[in-house]
């Protein structure tokens, strides 16, 4: 500020007054020291100032400049004093757990006494710019006692904030102070979020098992199509219309145990948000649906062990300070301890059907400097099944990634992520002399960055681009020894740039909130790889082939471009009610190839091509959303409705294995979805707990069947109801309950029996003619906390533990999970419709858990 | 201990089948053929009947006033006539098709109504291998403390090298067929073409003392892919690994009303034999 300055030294003059005087008195003394110094009476206020001993002048004009009294001009000859003008300074920082020093995200930071306010992203980072001042900020968040602080504003600010856990005794009046109306302030509809923190993400499920997927599943517009089926339907959407995120590694199967539980261990969980109506410019790939899934950073401060035992699974964590403070790691691991089996297992036989699953978690965080964290985390997973005595079957996700927040300048942050994440499925047969081993894969090596600018308050743009290269290995199989007879047979490796470049604003215009963007999304297919040419107007087949176009290492298969145009608006009515509707479309190039019921391991992904369009998809979603009671009770009611072009569909009987030209076996159709979702969440209290209900329908067209009509999915529940409660009875016991009822999913009658080969076969006319019996289930759950003090003695356990009592179906009902048609046992010539129950009866579990 | 653990969950997992009552749709009543033109000469046979309400009690009806001819491709027209006694209709004379041939059946009913399917074309016939009878030990069903042995096909074939290879395996326990849906066995050569394929029929459970008889059925690729959906129509389905119900269509169409659907299947197979007695 003083370059252009010709007198620095005269600066360092003593000033020869101290005491109370004007500013003008004091101006008027510096200029009789022999400084030029130039001021207009006219414009500045000849306030009162004090002025501390021995200070030199330029000690002087700096301390009533950040006094906001007057502003300094240093020109080359002269000093020029003038009227202060306010400017804007950006207060930004972190928000931190105080004890484990993890960052919380989605805090909600908020000056006192204005409508201003922010909420901490993804990495616990948060920034406001405001005018400078006086201010007092207020820092929340679910479960934390709320902090508040006072800043005076003059320069950019950089605020570190530890909260700390709220601990609510039974008898303890709640405060209700904190402003954690995030549902009606962020512009975005359709969020669902789950903390592992909460009272409600540590509600069991199946076995005693914690897992934020089945969490999801209660909460409205996501779904499984059963018990025994792997695999979540949002909004209407396949199953392979999920981007489910790891950290920022993209999975591909998120499954163990038929669906029953999830890869996600939840020690290792920190949070998850599912996306299900509008979605960022910043993600994309998939129709339907964002789950992404945060594994915790660590604890930055002490060491500790935490872990539990059930039935299905153990598991461990320890995670502590690398370097406290600053850097920190987490390691964990999980597996079933059974050789379970839900299919087969009344039966005795050697020849059962064996499974088992395991998970390690891992992650570093190194805080390298104000503006600089970086972040390492993976994951490895396996599932194990051995079918009968010789054939076993291996399948899992593993990822690594790697992330850096970046803070630039306080207004402008970002985060530079690279990963790599594949799927693997092999089988191995070791009986001889077929003996094979049989594989496929598909991996992933990805970059993004994504740059954030907050302009203001009220206006942020981010911007950045993805690029993901996929190498599919869609099936190989060769002899597992010398002793083989089989051949060496291999599908053509598929490989795939998708890239993506993103540009998005956000702003605020009184009680509007706006949000838009625009993705502008790539495929480009390259070879070597060998593309099959049709006969014109036909449909494709093995005998319609006319020509083979072959392509060398690097040749340009195939290229696809999509538009995708985002827009979210939030009209903020008042307090307590606000209104919201979005627009998001999306392009999806990866396709999971499956004509089953319920998705299995061994199914393979394709890339988009020249007879796979990618599949897009327009929804549209209108919302209503009220908060009663202080925000103790978060009412929300959306509709939307889904319009999906080039949705995959199979032939009748498609041959999906190691086939060469799959495109033969599929078509691509026209699927829509819409529905009304209706949720309930009461947030504090001894009572805690949510209502969600859907209703909806899904239902695509056929063009096989040279149908033009609309056929319900095979996933479609018009109605759809959960709730989920959960009470501390007293300080060491708490319950929880769920419930669900839902319509049955459609399943398709037979009209007719034949006879063919001695075998009585039912004859299916008409696809999904009806609906199986309606599903409902209550699960009821016990957790008692060990005693906080030693039998002998007040010495206070250093150790936590808490034990977890289960009971799954509680009046056990023979829920349907299909039909299926058989002859009569007892009179031949006659068929039965059997129906068939995963769990007929009531299934007890006991867990027990530890931290330390 | 693990395994007394196991047994302790069992119960938890048992999952449950009931006969239910539903309301089913109304029959559809088609006509429905199955008709198999081998190459050992024999008297070849065709079966016409009308498919019935899938609740009916009833037996299956059959059409035993059709016209049956089963023509090939160089003219020869083999005549078919009904048999009351087991509701088949046999060829006039004794027969067999030949390799490389194509063969077709043309049925009239009603007296004008014809129905046909498309051209098969008999495939070579492919010598099925030595058969040995293998066996394993299993829990014995009725008292889980005893084990027994059961014995199995185990087929080693040599593969044709020049062509895609359809087979359907055919297995007989003291000439009675295995009739099962699930048993329905079907085989390509996809990842053995040209070499030995080896097979442990497993799921097919003789005791000593039976006599095993195996075929091994040469079929067309389309009689493959019919018998493909078929299974998986009648095996698969209730399952998570099912495929949605469908229609199984075969290569029988009505020449008079393309939208009259006629179910069943016209093929052609190329059988090889090999019997032996367990022991």
């Amino acid at each position: 500020m003083y370059q252009s300055y010709a007198q620095k030294s005269s600066l360092e003059v003593p000033l020869n007054f101290w005491g109370k005087l004007t500013l003008f008195q004091s101006l008027d003394s510096i200029r009789a020291s022999g400084i030029k110094l130039a001021y207009s009476s006219n414009k500045l206020t000849n306030q009162e100032v004090e002025v501390e001993k021995n200070l030199t002048i330029g000690d002087f004009l700096n301390t009533i400049k950040e006094k906001r009294i007057i502003d300094v001009i240093y020109e080359e000859n002269q000093i020029i004093v003038i009227p202060h003008v306010p400017r804007d300074f950006t207060i930004h920082g972190v928000v931190k757990d105080v004890e484990t020093g993890e960052h919380i995200i989605g805090a909600a930071v908020e000056i006192s006494g204005t409508q201003l306010g922010t909420t901490t992203n993804g990495y616990g980072y948060y920034s406001l710019t405001v005018r400078e001042g006086d201010y007092r900020l207020k820092f929340s968040h679910i479960g934390y006692q709320s902090h508040e602080s006072e800043v005076t504003l003059y320069k950019n600010t950089y605020i570190y904030i530890s909260l700390s856990q709220q601990i609510t005794e039974l008898d303890e009046v709640e405060v209700l102070s904190i402003a954690d109306d995030i549902n009606l302030s962020e512009t975005i509809p359709s969020i669902n979020r789950i903390s592992t923190s909460g009272a409600d993400g540590q509600i069991p499920y199946f076995l005693g098992e914690v897992d934020v997927i089945q969490n999801a599943l209660l909460k409205p517009g996501i779904r499984a199509i059963g018990e025994d089926a792997s695999g979540i339907h949002v909004r209407g959407g396949g199953v392979d219309q999920n981007l489910t995120l790891l950290d920022e590694a993209i999975i591909y199967n998120p499954n163990h145990f038929y669906g029953l539980i999830s890869i996600f261990n939840p020690e290792a969980v920190n949070d998850v948000r599912i996306m299900k109506g509008y979605i960022p410019p910043s993600y994309g790939g998939r129709s339907s649906s964002v789950i992404e899934v945060r594994q915790k950073e660590g604890n930055a401060n002490k060491q500790s062990v935490s872990g539990g035992i059930g039935v299905l699974s153990a598991r461990a964590l320890a995670e502590g300070p690398i370097q406290k403070g600053k850097s920190s790691f987490l390691l964990s691991g999980r597996r079933s301890l059974l050789n379970l089996s839900i299919d087969d297992f009344a039966s005795n036989s050697v020849q059962r059907n064996r499974i088992r699953f395991q998970d390690l978690n891992l992650k570093l965080n190194f805080k390298y400097s104000k503006s600089s964290t970086y972040y390492l985390s993976g994951y490895l997973g396996d599932d194990q099944n051995i079918v009968g005595l010789s054939s076993t079957r291996n399948w899992g996700n593993r990822m690594l990634n790697f992330r850096w927040n970046y803070l630039f300048s306080p207004r402008l942050f970002s985060v530079i992520s690279a990963f790599y994440s594949e799927y693997n499925y092999t089988i191995e047969n070791t009986e001889e002399p077929g003996a094979f081993l049989g594989r496929s894969k598909i991996s992933d090596a990805g970059a993004k960055i994504n740059f954030t600018s907050d302009l203001s308050p009220t206006n942020e743009i981010s911007y950045g681009f993805s690029m993901v290269y996929h190498r599919l290995i869609p099936g190989e199989q060769q002899p597992l020894d010398r002793n083989s007879t089989t051949n060496n047979v291999k599908l053509e490796n598929e490989r795939g740039l998708e890239s993506a470049l993103f540009l998005g604003q956000k702003g605020t215009l009184n009680n509007l909130s706006f949000e838009y963007g625009l993705r502008i999304s790539s495929l480009l297919t390259f070879g070597p790889g060998t593309v099959f040419q049709y006969k014109d107007d036909t449909p494709l087949a093995d005998s319609t082939i006319i020509d083979t176009l072959r392509f060398n290492r690097f040749d340009l298969i195939d290229s696809d471009i999509n538009f995708e145009p985002r827009a979210s608006i939030n009209w903020r009515i008042n307090g307590k009610t606000s209104i919201k509707a979005s627009f998001t479309r999306t392009a999806q190039y990866l396709h999971l190839i499956s004509n089953t019921i319920s998705p299995a391991p061994t199914d393979i992904w394709k890339l988009s091509g020249r007879f796979i369009p990618p599949t897009t998809t327009n929804q549209y979603t209108l919302g209503l959303y009220k908060n009663l009671y202080s925000n103790t009770w978060e009412l929300s009611s959306e509709v939307y409705y889904k319009d999906i072009q080039n949705n995959i569909q199979y032939r009748n009987g498609a041959d999906l294995i190691f086939n060469d030209n799959i495109e033969t076996e599929i078509f691509s159709g026209q699927a829509r979805a819409y529905g009304l979702e209706i949720y309930a969440k009461k947030k504090r209290g001894k009572l805690q707990g949510w209502i969600s209900y859907t209703l909806s329908r899904a239902e695509s067209k056929i063009p096989d069947d040279g149908d033009s009509r609309f056929i319900l999915e095979d996933h479609d529940k018009t109605h759809d109801f959960s709730t989920s409660w959960s009470m501390k009875v007293s300080p060491r016991l708490s319950a929880s309950t769920n419930f669900v009822f839902n319509t049955g999913i459609p399943v398709t009658l037979p009209t007719d029996k034949y006879v063919f080969g001695n075998s009585l076969i039912p004859h299916f006319q008409f696809r999904n003619n009806s609906r199986l019996p309606n599903y409902h289930r209550l699960d009821l759950s016990l957790r008692l906390e060990g005693r906080d003090f030693r039998k002998k003695g007040k010495k206070r356990r250093k150790n936590k533990d808490y034990w977890i009592f289960t009971i799954y179906n509680v009046y056990a009902r023979q829920n349907a999970y299909s039909y299926f048609y058989r002859e009569s046992p007892i009179d031949p010539g006659t068929a039965q419709v059997v129906q068939y129950s995963i769990f007929g009866t009531i299934i007890p579990a006991i867990t027990y858990n530890f931290k330390f | 201990m693990k395994k007394r653990l196991l047994y302790i969950l069992i119960p938890l997992f048992i999952a449950c089948e009931k006969v239910i009552e539903v309301d089913l749709p109304p029959s559809q009543n088609l006509v429905v053929i199955e008709g198999w033109l081998s190459d050992v000469s024999s008297s070849q046979r065709v079966r016409i009947t009308r498919s019935n309400a899938f609740s009916d009690r009833t037996p299956i009806t059959t059409i035993n006033s059709a016209e049956v001819i089963v023509q090939s491709r160089n003219g020869d027209i083999l005549p078919y006539s009904y048999n009351s006694d087991d509701g088949y209709y046999y060829s006039d004379s004794t027969f067999s098709g030949q390799s490389g041939l194509e063969y077709r059946l043309r049925v009239i009913i009603d007296d004008s109504v014809e129905l046909r399917s498309d051209w098969d074309e008999m495939p070579a016939r492919v010598d099925i291998g030595d058969l040995e009878a293998d066996s394993f030990q299993d829990n014995d069903p009725d008292n889980s403390n005893r084990e027994i042995t059961i014995f199995y096909p185990k087929i080693t074939t040599l593969d044709p090298s020049e062509s895609d290879n359809y087979y359907r395996w055919i297995f007989l326990k003291n000439n009675t067929i295995f009739t099962e849906p699930e048993l329905i066995t079907i085989q390509n050569d996809r990842l053995f073409n040209g070499n030995f394929i080896p097979n442990n029929f497993r799921n097919f459970n003789y005791s000593s003392g039976d006599e095993m008889t195996v075929q091994l059925a040469s079929i067309s690729r389309s009689t493959h892919d019919y018998l493909s959906l078929l299974k998986s129509q009648i095996t698969t389905l209730g399952t998570s690994s099912g495929t949605t119900p469908a229609i199984v269509n075969g290569n029988l169409f009505n020449v008079n009303d393309s939208g009259q659907l006629v179910l069943g299947y016209f093929g052609t197979i190329a059988i090889s034999e090999n019997t032996i007695n367990v022991r």
